[in-house]
């Protein structure tokens, strides 16, 4: 990006609002010590990258002196394409915004806004693990020499960071990013290649699975296939033994051997129905043979018996109770009679002891001692029974009626005997009735059941072997049409072989082609590993002849005339060191700072920076921006670096500042627009105020008539 | 075959080759004003005016070079006005094939570092190994190569087909790979169709 105008406030030392104008190939800034040179680089600084390390935070870069408080960059560049680009930074020392637009397009702020200027600016840096700083440091180390820093890359940057810079400068960012890509995709083609492995894996197993099932069998033997009128006569048959099916038109009609098969199992059926038939009519006639004749039990005469039994047993528990209730009776009075007994016995013992002189009744004189020997006699002697009949025999009336009672149950166990046997040969009679009835037997003609079930067994017979032969003829044929079917299925089965191993063939190439891809793949990958380095080193060594060039021109010193930077690898880390050489004397350095002066080092260190700048085939922006770096050098080393500058400037816009007037003078005059369209800008900072330098601009007017002598 | 010596004639051709090849014109003989006899050569461009003038020893040119600077001062007054730029614009080139004695290298330093009147660019025959390094002696005046100065859209990615060769990649593929990466499709794809092809080619 070339840049075009830059507007500045509140930003270090410019309190005020200025703008200064940079759209020209050279841009002189000129002033004194303190008086904003610096701020203006580092505005332009500031307002791409957004950061100022040597100032520290952003706290540093707001003007003690702005009015609001904030500092504010307007920078508007354009790039090669011709795209305007306008980016506004400020910042109130806490926080900082920025916001882009790109033409006339809309303003983006924050996030957006660095991602876009990163993409129009330096897109090497979106690879960066911090691209913001990657901008940074490629402007600062490859566009904008500041003045405190001239030789800090040989100086103070050590190795390893001096490589790092240079790479992403020379764009290795990509080279990771490349890396990055590739590694993605080798990961997803490995993916596909694992699932064709898979798929072929299973092709393999499938292959060999039907190969294995080719070779187990052997193969249907050859058949003579159905002949067509032999078929339907069968079928014919077949429905005319009672087959429910619609017949197929030919056996090779599709779902014959289906139906071939139904009409077996039918056939089945209908023989199972005709042996059960057989069977059912056989064990009637068996049974019917076997059937006992009729029972001659006198049911009535049993009954009676039972009835004459059951008389006489209750007659004889009709007298064994009277007897018992006689026993009782006559028990009962001989109890009492003890009991009287006993009780005037009691009472002539209290007699006994109380007698007295008198009655302790009556209290009557009484014949005491008569009493006393009559009391005395009824204690002696035993009660007199009066004569109660004779206890009747209860046991034998009780033998009586047990003899009775079995009477009974042999009578009953009799009868009921007699009334199974004659009801288990009603059942049975009944059951072959039923039996017959159900086979069709007329009732009415029971006699001639066993002819009639002869004749029927004889009929089932007959129909079974039919129905056997049509089954077996059936399945003959179900033979062939399956043996034919299974030579056609082992045909298909051998083309699926075929395919399928054209298909894994196929596949197994696909395979090994995918995958020699992906050990080139590899292989890159590997390769990238090295590549940063190799880069740099290659960068390097286009560059050493530029550089060469450049510190030739400056020509610093004169033995050591010859400057490189060297790139190696040390513990896998890249390294670039600088060196001088004598290519006289054949001698090289790797510590410059040891032999050169204090000059002759910035002149390496210009030289290495301009180099830099020249050398790369894309920067953030296309300047060279040097501030005061020169004025360290010596008068001859100066004016060949400017001369150098001077034929840089169709490829770089070159921004100059310097303190000293005449050296302005001196760049005024050595960088003068000689060509049409060639411009050249001073900006004259004079006096400092609080609010900032007084800034004049003018244009340095064009050589009309440059070449006069050779003309 | 011996290589001849280095004569003030061909250093002053080698010079002049430089220049004209720089751009510059030569100025013609008849304008050279006091030049013209001295056998040395007047070139300008839109910048400078430098006269490159040889002696065959440095002795010589330790006594001639004055003489030199001030030919070339009467020549630009000739044809600038102190306050036109070009004025003070004015290169010496001062070459001898001979080799600056131990005894004078500081007389050659201050020479060289004297840039009063013009500035003076000091050939000898201590950097002289070849014809061609009197171009080097000229630096000052000539551009920077276009071969040397960054090579328009050359990148680390331009770059990586030649690195990655020595890896034995082919550079094919390895453009193949880094044009994927650009168009943002599956480098796999394409080295796989590259492969593809010459495998069935």
């Amino acid at each position: 990006m070339r840049l075009v105008s830059l507007e500045v406030s509140g930003f270090r030392g410019f309190a005020r609002r200025e703008v200064i104008d940079l759209d020209a190939d050279t841009v002189v800034v000129v002033g004194e010590n303190g008086q904003g040179k610096t701020s203006i680089f580092d505005a332009i600084l500031w307002a791409v990258a957004g950061q100022i390390p040597r100032l520290g935070s952003d706290k540093s870069v707001v003007s003690e002196f702005s009015e609001s408080g904030e500092a504010r960059v307007s920078l508007v560049g354009r790039t090669k394409q011709g795209t305007k680009c306008t980016m506004v930074r400020s910042s109130d020392g806490k926080s900082s915004r920025f916001s882009l637009q790109v033409d006339e397009g809309d303003l983006l702020r924050g996030p957006a806004a660095t991602d876009e200027l990163l993409k129009l600016l330096w897109p090497d840096a979106l690879a960066a693990t911090d691209p913001n700083q990657a901008l940074f440091s490629a402007v600062e180390r490859g566009v904008y020499l500041q003045q405190d820093l001239v030789r800090s890359f040989i100086d103070a940057t050590d190795d390893k960071e001096r490589f790092s810079t240079i790479g992403e400068l020379v764009g290795t960012g990509r080279i990771t990013e490349l890396q990055r890509v590739l590694e993605s995709s080798r990961l997803a083609w490995t993916k596909v290649t694992t699932t064709r492995e898979n798929e072929g894996q299973a092709l393999r197993r499938r292959v060999e699975q039907l190969e294995q099932g080719l070779a187990t069998s052997a193969g249907p033997e050859p058949t003579v296939p159905p002949d067509p009128d032999g078929w339907g006569t069968w079928w014919t048959r077949a429905v005319s033994a009672g087959v429910a099916l619609e017949p197929p038109a030919s056996p090779d009609a599709g779902g014959a051997a289906g139906k071939l098969d139904a009409a077996i199992k039918e056939l089945k059926l209908l023989e199972q129905l005709e042996v059960r038939r057989r069977n059912d009519a056989s064990s009637l006639q068996r049974d019917l043979a076997d059937m006992p004749a009729r029972p001659a039990d006198d049911i009535k005469a049993l009954q009676a018996q039972v009835e004459a039994a059951q008389l006489g047993a209750s007659q004889a528990r009709s007298d064994l109770t009277s007897a018992e209730e006689q026993a009782a009776a006559i028990r009962r009075t001989q109890v009492e009679l003890a009991e009287t007994q006993e009780e005037l016995r009691a009472l002539a013992q209290i007699a006994i002891r109380h007698l007295d002189e008198h009655c302790p009744v009556c209290d009557q004189e009484y014949d005491r001692a008569g009493t006393k020997t009559r009391l005395e006699s009824r204690l002696r002697d035993a009660p007199s029974d009066r004569a109660l009949p004779e206890l009747p025999d209860v046991a034998a009336l009780a033998g009586a009626v047990q003899q009775r009672e079995a009477e009974v149950a042999q009578a009953t166990r009799l009868l009921n005997d007699a009334s199974a046997r004659g009801r288990e040969w009603e059942s049975r009679w009944a059951e072959l009735t039923d039996r017959a009835e159900r086979l069709g037997l007329p009732v009415s003609g029971r006699d001639a059941w066993p002819k009639e079930l002869a004749a029927r067994i004889r009929t089932h017979e007959e129909r079974l072997t039919e129905l056997n032969a049509l089954r077996q003829e059936a399945e003959r044929l179900l033979l062939v049409l399956v043996r034919s079917g299974e030579r056609a299925r082992r045909a298909e089965i051998e083309r699926e072989v075929q395919s399928l191993r054209l298909e894994l063939a196929r596949s197994t190439r696909d395979v090994e082609q995918r995958q020699k891809t992906y050990d080139l793949l590899s292989k890159i990958i590997d390769a990238l590993r090295d590549a940063s380095s190799d880069v740099v080193d290659e960068q390097l060594k286009r560059l050493a002849p530029l550089l060469q060039r450049i510190y030739a021109t400056a020509d610093p010193h004169p033995a050591f005339r010859v400057a490189r930077l060297l790139s190696r690898m040390h513990r896998g880390q890249g390294r670039v060191v600088a060196s001088i050489g004598d290519p006289f004397a054949k001698v090289e350095s790797l510590a410059p700072e040891t032999l050169l002066s204090s000059s002759q080092m910035n002149a390496l260190a210009v030289s290495i920076f301009l180099a830099l700048n020249l050398g790369m085939s894309a920067l953030p922006l296309e300047a060279v921006i040097l501030d005061d770096p020169l004025q360290s050098l010596d008068d001859v080393n100066l004016l060949g670096l400017i001369d150098l500058l001077r034929s840089t400037r169709e490829r770089r816009q070159l921004l100059i500042s310097t303190h000293d007037r005449r050296f302005a003078s001196l760049l005024q005059r050595k960088l003068r627009p000689v060509k049409e369209g060639q411009r050249t800008v001073v900006v004259d900072l004079q006096g400092w105020s609080r609010q900032g330098p007084a800034v004049q601009q003018w244009n340095v007017e064009r050589d009309l008539a440059p070449v006069r002598i050779a003309a | 075959m011996a290589v001849p010596p280095l004569t003030t004639t061909a250093m002053l051709a080698a010079g002049a080759e430089a220049l004209v090849g720089a751009d510059y014109r030569e100025v013609d003989e008849s304008r050279a004003g006091e030049w013209a006899n001295r056998g040395a050569r007047v070139f300008e461009n839109l910048y400078s005016v430098a006269a490159l003038v040889a002696y065959e020893t440095w002795e010589g040119l330790a006594h001639g070079w004055l003489d030199g600077q001030a030919s070339l001062t009467n020549l630009i007054s000739a044809h600038f006005q102190r306050e036109d730029a070009k004025a003070w614009e004015g290169y010496l080139v001062l070459m001898t094939p001979g080799t600056v004695p131990q005894d004078e290298a500081v007389e050659a330093a201050r020479i060289r570092r004297d840039t009063t009147h013009a500035r003076k660019l000091l050939i000898t025959g201590d950097e002289l190994g070849s014809i061609d390094d009197v171009e080097l002696g000229l630096l000052p005046l000539l551009p920077l190569p276009a071969r040397e100065v960054e090579a328009e859209g050359e990148n680390a990615l331009d770059l990586l087909p030649a690195l990655l060769a020595r890896h034995a990649i082919s550079e094919d593929a390895a453009r193949i790979a880094i044009a994927a990466f650009k168009d943002q499709e599956s480098a796999a794809e394409r080295l796989h169709a590259f492969l593809h092809e010459e495998s069935d080619s």
